[in-house]
């Protein structure tokens, strides 16, 4: 009868490591996170067409106008790109350099400000939030001044729900 | 997932067959032995590990108060009630839950001890409630491709408390207390939880429970345990002399 108690007394043991060792901290590939700003680059002059250039991103450090202290991001030959938005702000800042490495004398520099609001949803243990992004009422500053080489930008879509197609137009 | 489901319901046919077992086994010996009746005894005392664990641990602060009632010659009524507040980092965010909880139930004892004795193998079920609150302190936002190391969210957008939240469930205990000096008893249990009913948040899933501890997205299932130092006042009803 003894042994019976040790062995029940065993068996929850078991039990109790098993239950300790099941995880649920891996998220499941495929689960879509926290969309990017999908961003593509249109001819001014001829709006339907896409106009690919060479483009360089640098983050904006918030305190800071030196140029060393902006975080290289992005070199993208092309017409398309994908950027995250800030996690923490309501707002996010890039710096846009057109034609990075033709014309070093002369860089065409803007500065793109995106407004946005965001709405944080729970999704499990694992994946924790993911943020969907609205563009404010007016979403876009830093450009499309007499010396911008962007000359204006298109909302494609109000709201930042998923990476399934461009959000947003911008004309140079 | 799935597997462990199949290998808890095996082990819980295991488990209840093998109380069955001894349930048969009690009443067959009792009938060699005439017994004193039993004292009503009342004990109760502490969790050791709770508060044992507060003082190493910044993210825990907490206490657990435990009684029993010996009703019957080896059947005792039992309590657990706590309190307790836990910081933990759940992969992408750091919560705190906190909130206070109490247990109800039975322990049937299995030990058979010799004339003096008093020590406990049981098993045992409680049901238990607990009210609790959660609050997030800050979290990153999931994102499948990271460029740059995500800054933390600690205010706005989803950061906060979310209150009155409250969860009931029922345990299947199984533990043993053993005298180490008059009248003062060490004992030890581990606990298998499962959830009857709780109050969901949406903007947030539970993760915790004070009282039931860590809570699985797909399972409904929990442990727990706990170490108690308990003191009993043996004491006879004046009618049942």
């Amino acid at each position: 009868m003894k042994n019976k108690f040790l062995f029940s007394i065993l068996i929850t043991f078991c039990f109790t490591n098993l239950s300790n060792c099941e995880r649920d901290d891996i998220c499941l590939e495929g689960t879509p996170g926290t969309p990017n700003l999908i961003i593509r680059f249109y001819d001014a002059e001829n709006i339907n067409n896409l106009k690919p250039l060479r483009l360089f991103i640098k983050e904006m450090d918030d305190d800071n106008t030196d140029l060393n202290s902006y975080l290289i991001r992005f070199l993208i030959p092309g017409d398309s790109v994908s950027v995250p938005l800030s996690s923490t702000k309501d707002y996010t800042e890039y710096k846009l350099f057109n034609n990075w490495g033709t014309n070093i004398s002369d860089p065409q520099i803007d500065t793109l400000r995106i407004n946005h609001s965001r709405n944080d949803t729970y999704l499990n243990r694992a994946c924790g939030f993911i943020g969907q992004y609205i563009f404010s009422e007016n979403p876009i500053e830093g450009i499309s001044s007499d010396k911008s080489w962007i000359k204006s930008y298109k909302i494609v879509k109000d709201s930042i729900l998923n990476e399934e197609s461009k959000h947003l137009i911008l004309y140079h | 997932m799935k597997k462990a489901n199949i290998l808890y319901y095996i082990i819980s046919i295991v488990y209840f067959s093998n109380i069955n077992l001894l349930f048969g086994q009690t009443s067959n010996d009792s009938l060699s032995i005439a017994k004193e009746k039993a004292p009503i005894t009342l004990r109760f005392g502490i969790d050791l590990f709770l508060p044992v664990t507060s003082q190493f641990d910044d993210n825990l602060n907490g206490f657990e108060v435990v009684g029993d009632l010996r009703i019957k010659e080896n059947i005792y009524l039992s309590t657990e009630f706590g309190s307790l507040e836990r910081t933990q980092q759940s992969e992408l965010i750091n919560f705190t839950s906190s909130g206070s909880y109490v247990k109800l139930g039975a322990d049937l004892n299995m030990y058979k001890n010799w004339t003096g004795m008093n020590n406990q193998v049981y098993l045992g079920i409680r049901l238990a409630n607990s009210f609790y609150k959660h609050n997030i302190n800050n979290y990153v936002l999931y994102r499948t491709t990271r460029v740059l190391e995500e800054e933390a969210i600690s205010n706005g957008y989803s950061t906060g408390e979310i209150p009155k939240l409250n969860a009931q469930w029922i345990e299947f205990i199984a533990g043993m207390k053993v005298q180490i000096l008059k009248n003062t008893y060490l004992g030890f249990s581990i606990r298998l939880n499962r959830l009857l009913s709780n109050i969901d948040s949406e903007n947030f899933g539970i993760l915790y429970i004070p009282g039931f501890n860590r809570v699985t997205d797909d399972n409904i299932f929990g442990s727990s345990f706990n170490y108690t130092l308990t003191y009993s006042i043996p004491f006879r009803w004046k009618k049942s002399k």
